[in-house]
């Protein structure tokens, strides 16, 4: 039987039967993407947790945390500079790729975190971290995700070479009753796309982990409220990598970061997660990182600003 | 279980020290957990700290068993040590050589019982039980007092050997604990470490404490004194099996950098007295 002789209906039926099965096979595919079970290991490292949550700006920013709380960069206003006498020596030997990066691209210019992020500085370093968060089963792979992106689309263009094919032969055997079809093929087409892009890449072994550090951390965390607190740079990586700066809105400390990190030129980052991260989280998590002007304010950044972090925000 | 095979230096795990610690795994060769903390912690919390442990091996602390008693020890208590043995899979468990509860009343306080034969003997019944149901003998640690246990016939070293001798469990020495004893009631704690049990003595736990009227409190709020660095030493000199030696600190937290100084000074320490063995 040729599925092209079908009228109305029942075409629309064995249509929807072939989108169906295409779609399963998708699902089927995304769900094995995923990775269960408890996680082997704690992150040993900030940036993975902080690739894992926010990806390769997420990265950025807290490995800029790290080198202006060690004295190797410097906050102007909103602006990065590179210390031209450190303050503080370096007592890390060997210093991770992300860092390195930083310093050599802010060796050469006075800059701002967007601009860093949008020139990719550290990609490189963060492909290390896809791959091994891959190898922990926190992030799915690439490749398995490439190829269901592959599926997708090959799925999408199938989609519509058999309606385009139906409506050729309906045109052909003078009928135009194919509105129905046009519509299911719109549907078909923008299911399948949208099931090309991944709408989470973090699995949930990764969720896990993720979890299983927050809690770790949740004592940590409190501490910001300590005054006088003697958090170092690590640890405030820490900090920043398992909850994200909003984080820091909780603290009454004064951070040296606070105007260059926290406070950037554009709402979020999510535009930039395609390039280099695994999730679509927002790396802002509250009200205070939406708006530079929300510190002008004076009234919205809660106890960041009140308790003094702000110094920057005036220009 | 299993025990260390090589001298290892670690800081107990605080809420408050874990970016700390987790920024300073290299220099951390062990966490120690307290047991209760375990009790009633989100599932997160356990998967975590199993998730660590598979990193940098975890200890389990007890402090509300109350072991050293003639009552005997509250079974739900152990069940729920076992509870937090399996979701954290700690490579050891220990508990102290302490009174808790008298009756219904907890008096929340790790307590020096009378040293006589009948808290030896109920400290191996109740030690016993603890094995039983959590699958795995504790260390046992001596406790600090202000006040010298009234109804005593043993001095601290032959309670402590004479618990040693009446169970399997090895011990977890607390130097400043021993210290604070030695200052509070005038022995020499160095020749109380040279007459225990070489090959019992399996972890050290050093602190710090204060001055409360001429004798020292054992409040883990300060930082390590010489002496119990010396003793540490002595310890190494006399030891026969590789420790396990933890950092205590249970609020006024410095800075991590001092806590990881003091750690260090415990790796020089044992050195020290392990050369002189040598």
């Amino acid at each position: 039987m040729n599925p092209f002789d079908l009228h109305g209906p029942s075409f629309l039926l064995f249509y929807w039967v072939v989108v169906g099965a295409g779609l399963l096979v998708l699902a089927w595919l995304r769900a094995r993407t995923d990775v269960t079970g408890a996680p082997t290991r704690v992150s040993p490292d900030p940036y993975l947790l902080a690739y894992l949550r926010g990806g390769h700006p997420e990265v950025v920013r807290v490995a800029l945390l790290v080198l202006i709380e060690d004295g190797i960069v410097l906050v102007r206003g909103r602006d990065l500079v590179l210390a031209p006498d450190p303050g503080r020596p370096d007592r890390r030997s060997g210093r991770p790729a992300i860092e390195g990066a930083l310093v050599a691209f802010l060796r050469t210019r006075q800059t701002t975190l967007d601009q860093i992020v949008d020139a990719g500085v550290g990609l490189d370093a963060c492909v290390a971290y896809q791959s091994e968060l891959e190898e922990l089963g926190y992030l799915s792979r690439r490749a398995q995700l490439d190829f269901i992106r592959s599926i997708a689309i090959a799925l999408a263009v199938l989609f519509v070479a058999i309606a385009g094919i139906k409506i050729f032969v309906a045109i052909n055997r003078g009928r135009s009753n194919f509105g129905f079809l046009v519509i299911s093929t719109f549907i078909a087409f923008a299911l399948a796309i949208k099931a090309s892009v991944p709408s989470k890449t973090i699995t949930t072994r990764g969720e896990q982990g993720l979890k299983g550090t927050e809690a770790l951390l949740a004592g940590a965390k409190d501490r910001l409220k300590v005054a006088g607190a003697a958090l170092s740079g690590q640890e405030l990586a820490w900090i920043a990598a398992t909850y994200g700066f909003s984080v820091f809105n909780l603290s009454s400390l004064n951070f040296a970061f606070w105007p260059a990190l926290f406070f950037a030129t554009r709402p979020n980052f999510e535009s930039l997660g395609t390039q280099g991260g695994p999730s679509s989280a927002s790396v802002f998590g509250s009200s205070c990182g939406s708006s530079v002007s929300s510190c002008g304010g004076g009234s919205s950044c809660g106890g960041g600003c009140g308790g003094g972090g702000c110094g920057g925000c005036g220009g | 279980m299993s025990g260390a095979e090589k001298d290892r230096f670690g800081l107990g795990w605080r809420p408050e020290l874990a970016a700390g610690i987790m920024a300073n795994l290299d220099r951390i060769d062990v966490v120690e957990v307290i047991a209760e903390d375990c009790f009633e912690a989100p599932p997160a919390l356990l998967t975590g700290l199993r998730a660590l442990g598979r990193q940098c091996p975890i200890v389990l602390h007890g402090v509300g068993l109350g072991a050293a008693s003639t009552s005997p020890i509250d079974a739900k208590r152990a069940e729920a040590i076992a509870r937090a043995i399996d979701a954290v899979a700690p490579e050891s468990w220990s508990e102290h050589l302490a009174f808790v509860r008298a009756g219904e009343i907890e008096i929340g306080h790790l307590a020096a019982p009378p040293r006589a034969p009948a808290t030896v003997d109920g400290a191996a019944r109740n030690l016993a039980a603890a094995a039983r149901i959590t699958g795995a003998a504790p260390l046992v640690e001596n406790v600090a007092t202000l006040i010298d246990p009234p109804g005593s016939t043993f001095d601290e070293l032959g309670w402590l050997t004479a618990i040693l001798d009446a169970t399997p469990c090895d011990l977890l020495l607390d130097l400043h604990n021993l210290h604070a004893n030695a200052i509070n009631f005038g022995f020499d704690a160095g020749a109380v470490i040279a007459r225990l049990p070489a090959d019992r003595i399996r972890a050290i736990h050093v602190a710090g404490g204060s001055r409360v009227g001429g004798r020292i409190l054992d409040d883990h709020l300060h930082d390590v004194p010489d002496p119990v660095f010396d003793l540490l030493a002595a310890v190494a000199q006399h030891a026969t099996r590789p420790m396990t030696v933890i950092l205590e600190r249970d609020g006024s937290y410095p800075a991590m950098h001092v806590l990881l100084d003091e750690i260090d000074r415990a790796r020089a320490a044992l050195a020290r007295g392990r050369r002189v063995r040598a």
